[in-house]
């Protein structure tokens, strides 16, 4: 994680070089505050936090923090996928159709045609890989917008879900396991699935690969210049289809938790997900233009939505009110992040890479 | 091959199409010596240059790396036996940290897979003792974004991470252009440290002044050929000004 840092660097940091940092404890304590990237989204928390608990006092218990969760996990795992690919420098919107078709097929080879599960888990996922493959080499290959591309494949996918069932749910009324694995199941006697566990294992995975691997540089180099990356020597097509496909399969797998979850597929859930994972990225530090993002960030905007999501439910707000609150809640972190930033470099912060 | 200068150009010709780029070019470069090759627009520095790092190859004539003789197909061939470009751009990315663009695309990484990852404080410290050695001892962190550095400071970081990974001759493809005097003088001592380091160092350069101050030797061309070739010693910046406008008789 990006930590704090200021006069952490030791050895290498010249005692006269440093600014500000260091004159005072109160600066050099405002200055570890600054080092945290994800302060923006962290304070929309938890303004948005306490005003909920103010309105509701069912808010602060078990079965709002599972329903939060559940929510959090249902946009994290997408948010990632996206967030990834946009610090690649490359967007994906087939999300959305992904997130509802791939559930759509494991339980229509599973339950309609009678294929064993995790062979239909199994091609599923591969489904989602491909299409993913698919949206990346378009982009590459006819250098046309990875937005226009998966605007296009994504309106592509959602029909074929549509017409795969004829527009039918395919429920679940059993007790499978791997039903139980993904999600069904609760923790002990809480309210919160399982599902939890996916996204903390897929954060804490892509979180490290992103700042610790090499292949974690390239990805931001790739999104930050990549004619730059290009010249020294980065596979920067490679890495970016690489993206595409990360992205695809995680919109998958999160379909395929939701289907874990509560037991029925449906063509048309999740339709607005592709701007909501959007909203995620950018929330948690992303910027549109490519090369900057943060896996954390991600996992803490969509807790954010998760409890705006519950917040509004519980508050006797109805939930048709979620989407101008998460366009309120876009604009507010954005201009946090930025604001954040500008102190933070008036501070002399350093932000440990 | 011992006592060889580091790079010959003999007799090299480049044509596209009809028109001769550069035409029976001679040109050497040694270790520890600085070249500048300036010239009127259109007259084949720029194609000179590209030649010696690989993107073009020429049409006839020979070059010898080190005594050898080589034939580049891509720029990739000549970074292998240790012909590194600085171009203008750089290819430095800006929001990615110091160090991060220090090693970008060859990253120092330890443990075993699938737990390798990077060797994050040697990459830091590697990149400081680097950046300290041309002269940047502004710098705080390693950690900064690239963002932060003026550009003779960015084009100081360019040239210390040529110079680390094995270059043995750098081109500098006009490395002042748009700078301030005060980051020009950045980016001169960062040349001479390369080359008082043993490195033989070839600049193309509008500003005639700057090479002069800054070279051992300056190649001037015109239409293609090597017009002159002079011992910063030996002649004025006024003088070379006035090859390089055509003023030969003056």
């Amino acid at each position: 994680m990006e930590g704090v840092t200021s006069q952490g660097t030791g050895a290498v940091t010249e005692p006269g070089a440093t600014r500000s940092v260091g004159r005072s404890s109160l600066v050099s304590m405002l200055a570890r505050v600054f080092a945290v990237q994800e302060l923006g989204v962290l304070a929309a928390g938890l303004v948005i936090g306490s005003v909920f608990a103010f309105l509701s006092p069912e808010f602060l218990t078990m079965a709002s923090a599972g329903s939060i969760l559940a929510s959090a996990v249902q946009f994290g795992i997408v948010g990632v996928g996206v967030t990834v690919l946009m610090i690649a420098g490359e967007f994906d919107l087939s999300v959305a159709s992904v997130y509802s078709l791939c559930p759509l097929v494991m339980a229509w080879l599973w339950i309609d045609h009678g294929v064993n599960v995790f062979l239909s888990l199994t091609l599923a996922l591969a489904l989602a890989a491909s299409i993913g493959a698919i949206n990346g080499l378009a982009t590459l290959l006819l250098n046309i917008p990875s937005f226009i591309i998966t605007l296009a494949t994504g309106l592509f996918w959602a029909g074929v879900s549509l017409n795969l069932t004829g527009g039918y749910p395919i429920s679940y009324f059993g007790t499978s396991p791997v039903m139980s694995w993904l999600g069904a199941a609760e923790m002990g006697s809480s309210k919160i699935s399982v599902s939890i566990f996916w996204l903390v294992a897929i954060v804490v995975i892509l979180a490290s690969v992103l700042r610790m691997t090499a292949t974690g540089n390239w990805v931001f180099a790739c999104g930050g210049d990549g004619r730059a990356a290009r010249a020294m020597g980065v596979p920067v097509a490679v890495v970016k289809l690489g993206c595409f496909i990360l992205s695809s399969v995680l919109a998958a797998f999160t379909g395929i938790v939701q289907f874990g979850s509560f037991g029925s597929a449906t063509p048309t859930q999740g339709s607005d997900l592709a701007l909501t994972a959007l909203v995620v990225a950018v929330v948690g530090g992303g910027s549109l233009m490519g090369g900057r993002g943060s896996i954390v960030g991600a996992l803490l905007a969509a807790i954010v939505l998760g409890m705006s999501y519950t917040g509004l439910v519980l508050s006797g707000v109805s939930t048709t009110w979620f989407q101008s609150f998460v366009g309120f809640l876009l604009l507010f972190a954005v201009i946090m992040n930025l604001r954040m930033e500008r102190l933070g470099a008036r501070f002399g912060v350093i932000r440990k890479s | 091959m011992p006592g060889a200068k580091l790079f010959v150009l003999h007799d090299v010709t480049k044509s596209f199409g009809n028109l001769v780029a550069i035409e029976g070019v001679v040109f050497e470069v040694d270790r520890g010596e600085i070249v500048g090759l300036v010239g009127d627009n259109g007259a084949g520095k720029s194609t000179l240059v590209k030649v010696m790092n690989g993107f073009y190859s020429p049409d006839r004539g020979v070059m010898r790396f080190d005594g050898r003789p080589v034939r580049f197909n891509s720029p990739r061939d000549a970074r292998s036996v240790g012909i590194e470009t600085v171009y203008q751009d750089l290819a430095l990315i800006p929001a990615l940290s110091i160090w991060r663009n220090f090693f970008l695309g060859r990253e120092l990484k330890k443990g075993r897979a699938p737990f390798m990852h990077l060797a994050k404080a040697e990459m830091r410290n590697i990149t400081m003792v680097n950046l300290r050695e041309m002269g940047l001892t502004r710098l705080r962190s390693p950690d900064e974004p690239v963002d932060i550095l003026s550009g003779g400071e960015r084009q100081a970081l360019a040239i210390a991470r040529a110079r680390h990974f094995g270059g043995s001759l750098l081109v500098l493809d006009e490395p002042t252009s748009a700078l301030s005097v005060k980051e020009t003088e950045k980016v001169s001592e960062a040349v001479r440290i390369a080359r008082d380091g043993g490195l033989g160092v070839v600049i193309i350069d509008h500003n005639i002044g700057h090479v002069h101050r800054i070279c051992d030797r300056i190649v001037i061309m015109e239409s293609g050929r090597v017009l002159n070739t002079v011992r910063r010693d030996e002649v004025t910046a006024q003088r070379v000004a006035d090859m390089v406008a055509g003023r030969h008789a003056l």
